[in-house]
């Protein structure tokens, strides 16, 4: 085990690498010079060009810049925003106080939605119960996240005027009541994905021969269903709740600024349009790490609820 | 959000198959679909008045009298922006779905046949590749470079191959192994012949599949990046960018954020379920061997 999470966690790192570094090659050959993006559209003499050039580095070779953007990582350093001239790392802190409740909630709404949801589909299989929800999931899975946030907000905002429409709330119950209708977004595209994989793998788990012995032995069904069917489905359940965190990465973006949220993925989608490379460099490079974190405990997660993966070589 | 690798069987013998009936449903979704595509040829041919013209006199006006569904905030009709619409919307995907089915059974008949280090080399790249969120690495590529619409088909096109790509392999590992494959080898026949003439007719419903499913994704993430401003220029009939631009009016006229969006879902569900039932037509054909 120790040998498995010790190669996991170098692959990652690895992974963690490369990409940072193609996302600052990508940034470095982008259009457009970052020192008029710094200086804004006033006109610059040479001097003042100069200036600049030499306070951010930017006569600097790649690698060395690589290297001093590598070099800030260990103390959270990712540089200043060419827009603003704050951290880049305040930047992503502040706006982490909108996004990560808003994927908490919504990984929350997703997953318990999901499986209960797909538990009970699988149990009464062939039923109205399960067609219905197994068109509601179709519906919801293949909807983008955009288009279920303004349904949403055309309805329980405009129409029947539960939920504030747009922006953060100022003091906690009115941020909470803004959270409302974003979470619910992001949960419910995640909770048709996770309820249909539920249900097709409590579906086959309800047809295994020891389910059955299970049964027949006369052990409540509660029992059955926890010590024996979701044990047989815990594995892709699992992924399937990593393949929706992983998701939510993106959409927290979309669904912010449906809402008019200022939260981390509003910051880029800001960052990218004015051109604020070390905001857009920061953001990616905590988004990368996310991801190959989410990955990465998944994969030791599996590995522990079913130990034949660290030797076989492929998980999935 | 991914696609899973099904397994197929030998299709069985020619002359013998039987014609396809589709259930109400997914015969339902296949009319939608067509009517969608013709709407991307036809669509700004259809549109009552031009969808580009302004009238700042009769902006933002609710459903009724000259404008069925009433106007956005520069007085342009949502009817006719709504059927002219269609075409960025779908013609992108179709191109995405297109490259990525034709480059995920090519490289998967390659890594899955020939095996060894083409197989190693191939897949590792698509494990790579898939572990990345193709929604994200467009949004930051195209809002960077700036490459908009084209940019976004070319990324979405590149990243949505793996998925597909691992559904093909596993399905020509599958037929690699049954007796049919060996006997062609015996008699001689190339490996490209058996490929191309043996293995490919066999896992035809699992690249029809893969095209389906990756054009639901496309078509969902490239709205996406119309709708964040990523995509068409400003300006442009495309449902993606008029919900975006008509967020601002949900309480003066809901519809015109609402035309462009009921469209969408309608498509995107329709797709899905053509592309399910085609799957559950491959699936249910391999358990009836």
């Amino acid at each position: 085990m120790a040998i498995y999470l010790l190669k996991r966690i170098l692959a990652s790192l690895l992974v963690v690498l490369v990409v940072s570094f193609l996302i600052f090659l990508c940034l470095y050959f982008t259009p457009g010079s970052p020192e008029q993006a710094i200086l804004g559209p006033t006109a610059a003499t040479p001097q003042t060009l100069a200036a600049v050039r030499k306070t951010y580095g930017l006569d600097d070779p790649l690698l060395v810049q690589y290297w001093n953007f590598l070099r800030g990582i260990p103390t959270l350093n990712l540089g200043r925003s060419y827009q603003s001239g704050q951290s880049v790392l305040e930047g992503i802190g502040s706006g982490a106080a909108v996004t990560l409740p808003l994927a908490v909630g919504g990984f929350f709404v997703a997953t318990t939605l999901g499986i209960c949801g797909g538990v009970a589909a699988a149990k009464r299989r062939g039923h109205l119960s399960d067609r219905l929800m197994g068109a509601a999931a179709i519906v919801a899975a293949s909807t983008p996240a955009y288009a279920t946030g303004v349904l949403l907000l055309v309805v329980f905002g405009v129409d029947l005027r539960w939920f504030p429409v747009s922006g953060n709330g100022s003091d906690v119950p009115s941020r909470i009541s803004h959270l409302v209708l974003p979470v619910i977004t992001l949960g419910l595209v995640g909770a048709a994905t996770v309820m249909r994989r539920t249900r097709i793998t409590v579906a086959a788990a309800l047809e295994r021969d020891d389910v059955a012995f299970a049964r027949a032995r006369g052990l409540p069904r509660r029992e059955v269903l926890f010590r024996y069917v979701l044990r047989h489905a815990a594995v892709l359940i699992l992924t399937s709740a990593g393949v929706v965190l992983i998701y939510m990465v993106a959409a927290t973006a979309v669904v912010e600024s449906v809402f008019g949220l200022s939260g981390t993925g509003t910051y880029l989608v800001s960052a990218i349009n004015s051109k604020d490379i070390p905001a857009v460099q920061g953001v990616a490079v905590v988004i990368t790490f996310l991801v190959v974190a989410i990955n990465l405990v998944t994969d030791i997660l599996y590995a522990l609820i079913d130990p034949r993966i660290q030797r076989g070589a492929s998980a999935r | 959000m991914t696609m899973e690798a099904i397994p197929a069987a030998p299709a069985r013998s020619h002359h013998k198959r039987r014609p396809w009936r589709p259930d109400p449903l997914t015969a339902l979704s296949a009319v939608i679909v067509c009517a969608v595509l013709a709407l991307t040829v036809w669509g700004s041919a259809l549109a009552p008045q031009p969808p580009m013209r302004q009238d700042l006199f009769g902006a933002a006006l609710p459903p009724g009298g000259e404008h069925l569904l009433g106007t956005d905030q520069l007085g342009r009709d949502i009817l006719s922006r709504t059927l002219a619409g269609a075409r960025t919307a779908v013609l992108g995907p179709l191109i995405i779905a297109l490259v990525t089915a034709v480059f995920s059974t090519c490289l998967g008949l390659l890594a899955g046949y020939i095996g060894g280090i083409t197989d190693s080399v191939v897949s590792r790249l698509a494990d790579v590749v898939y572990s990345v969120p193709p929604l994200l690495v467009a949004i930051v590529a195209v809002g960077v470079l700036g490459g908009g619409y084209t940019l976004g088909i070319v990324v979405l096109s590149i990243l949505n191959i793996p998925a597909g790509l691992r559904s093909i392999r596993a399905a020509v590992l599958e037929q690699k192994a049954l007796p049919y494959i060996e006997s062609a080898w015996v008699i001689g026949k190339s490996g490209t012949h058996i490929m191309w003439v043996h293995i490919l007719p066999n896992i035809r419903p699992i690249a029809l599949t893969t095209f389906f499913l990756a054009f639901t994704y496309a078509f969902v993430d490239l709205s996406t990046l119309s709708f964040l401003g990523l995509g068409v220029a400003p300006g442009t009939s495309d449902w993606g960018r008029m919900v975006a631009e008509s967020r601002v009016l949900v309480f003066q006229n809901p519809w015109a954020a609402l035309a462009p969006l009921l469209l969408i879902v309608v498509t995107a569900v329709c797709a899905n379920l053509l592309g399910e039932s085609l799957e559950g037509a491959a699936a249910e054909k391999g358990k009836a061997r």
